[in-house]
């Protein structure tokens, strides 16, 4: 008996999962690898302070003014950016797909409940990434154009030519990134007090960063570091390093024969791994050409609410439109402190 | 006629633009800091001058 059907054929099974991107974890503020300090709405004052002590000789008489302990305070105004991710999510477009089967009922129902679970809860992990690249990469168009007139020289106290391409390369964003602070601040803590230069030590004669190379770079950045910031056990400094920092240290590790050298500690794997240079952790983070040794609290990011990254306000769109808002605001800046202990390797 | 005083690039305060100026006409980077500066700097001076002079 023939079978006689016309209309076409369609697929009766599909893949229940529906494969999400794979986003950059966000461990600078889950996991506070640096200071995250909240509270603060348009701006902050950031105080820096210090003593200066002279010795004499000993005398039994009555203490005079000697000048010979100076207490110094003073205090920086840092500005801090709102800005925000926003949309509208029009879902009419998902009908006549899988989406459409988790409709509701009525024809003011276009909202796919499958859609909001597995596709829209992406935008959270999506901005966290963002933010995460923005406070390691990145500088506002004001910031980009004040390193570019800097001074370029070789010795220390001046910005290197290669630090400017950096720079100029970096993506325009509405916050500057660490990077683009350490080179470029108004802080009053610096010996040159106000807008200009940062205090931050340079690596000079540096090479390209290969695995061949990586173990003598991070050599000269160890090197050129301020003593007292290698030998503060308080808050041990720790290496601020870019992703890809991860698999040249391990292909230089690794290399097989007379080349190998164990330049780096590798210990753990997967989420508990950790990776040291000479006792100072490793922390990998979306860093471009630039890489960062320091007290990990000398590096800040100055926040409204940490959990704002994170936030979304989704909603329906006024007067009988049939589509959703969806909005994320933050406030934030990057700072640093103590500048002439941060040593900034591509600076 | 007296040659132009060199100047170490690595010097504190010398800008790029400062070492170029002394650079004499018929010398290379590479010629003129030789034996003045080690293969290494020499090597990272010519990288930095690429840069610069692409700003």
């Amino acid at each position: 008996m023939a079978v006689n059907y016309s209309g076409g054929t369609s697929n009766q099974t599909e893949l229940e999962k529906i494969q999400e991107e794979l986003y950059a974890e966000s461990h600078t503020l889950r996991d506070g690898l640096i200071e995250v300090d909240e509270g603060h709405k348009s701006g902050a004052d950031v105080y820096e302070s210090s003593a200066d002590v002279t010795i004499s000789a000993f005398s039994t008489g009555a203490v005079t003014a000697t000048g010979d302990i100076d207490l110094n305070a003073n205090k920086t105004g840092v500005s801090l950016t709102s800005f925000q991710y926003e949309d509208f999510i029009d879902e009419d477009s998902l009908k006549g797909t899988r989406f459409e089967r988790s409709m509701g009922k009525g024809a003011f129902e276009n909202i796919s409940s499958e859609f909001d679970q597995k596709v829209l809860i992406q935008v959270a992990p999506a901005i966290g990434e963002a933010v995460e690249n923005m406070i390691w990469d990145g500088a506002t168009a004001a910031d980009q154009t004040l390193i570019a007139a800097l001074t370029p020289g070789a010795a220390q106290g001046s910005i290197s030519a290669g630090a400017q391409t950096l720079a100029a390369a970096m993506p325009t964003n509405l916050v500057s990134s660490l990077p683009t602070v350490i080179l470029h601040n108004a802080s009053n803590a610096k010996a040159t007090p106000g807008a200009g230069l940062g205090d931050y030590i340079k690596v000079p004669s540096i090479a390209t960063v290969t695995s061949a190379t990586i173990a003598a770079e991070y050599g000269k950045m160890y090197g050129v570091a301020p003593s007292k910031a290698v030998n503060h056990r308080a808050e041990p400094s720790e290496i601020f390093a870019p992703l890809g920092d991860r698999q040249l240290i391990k292909i230089a590790n690794n290399a097989v024969g007379a080349a190998q050298q164990l330049n780096f500690v590798v210990e753990g794997s997967g989420e508990s791994e950790t990776i040291s240079y000479n006792g100072h952790k490793i922390n990998f983070v979306p860093l471009v050409g630039f890489r960062i040794f320091a007290i990990p609290s000398y590096l800040k990011v100055l926040m409204d609410l940490m959990s704002d990254v994170s936030t979304l306000k989704i909603g329906e769109v006024a007067n009988g439109a049939m589509q959703r808002y969806i909005k994320n605001v933050q406030t934030m800046a990057c700072w640093v402190v103590g500048q002439k202990y941060i040593t900034l390797y591509g600076g | 006629m007296a040659g132009k005083k060199f100047i170490n690039p690595f010097d504190a305060g010398v800008s790029y633009s400062d070492f170029l100026k002394s650079l004499p006409k018929d010398k290379t980077v590479s010629q003129h800091l030789k034996g003045k500066c080690t293969n290494e700097q020499i090597k990272w001076i010519q990288t930095e001058l690429k840069n610069y002079k692409k700003k």
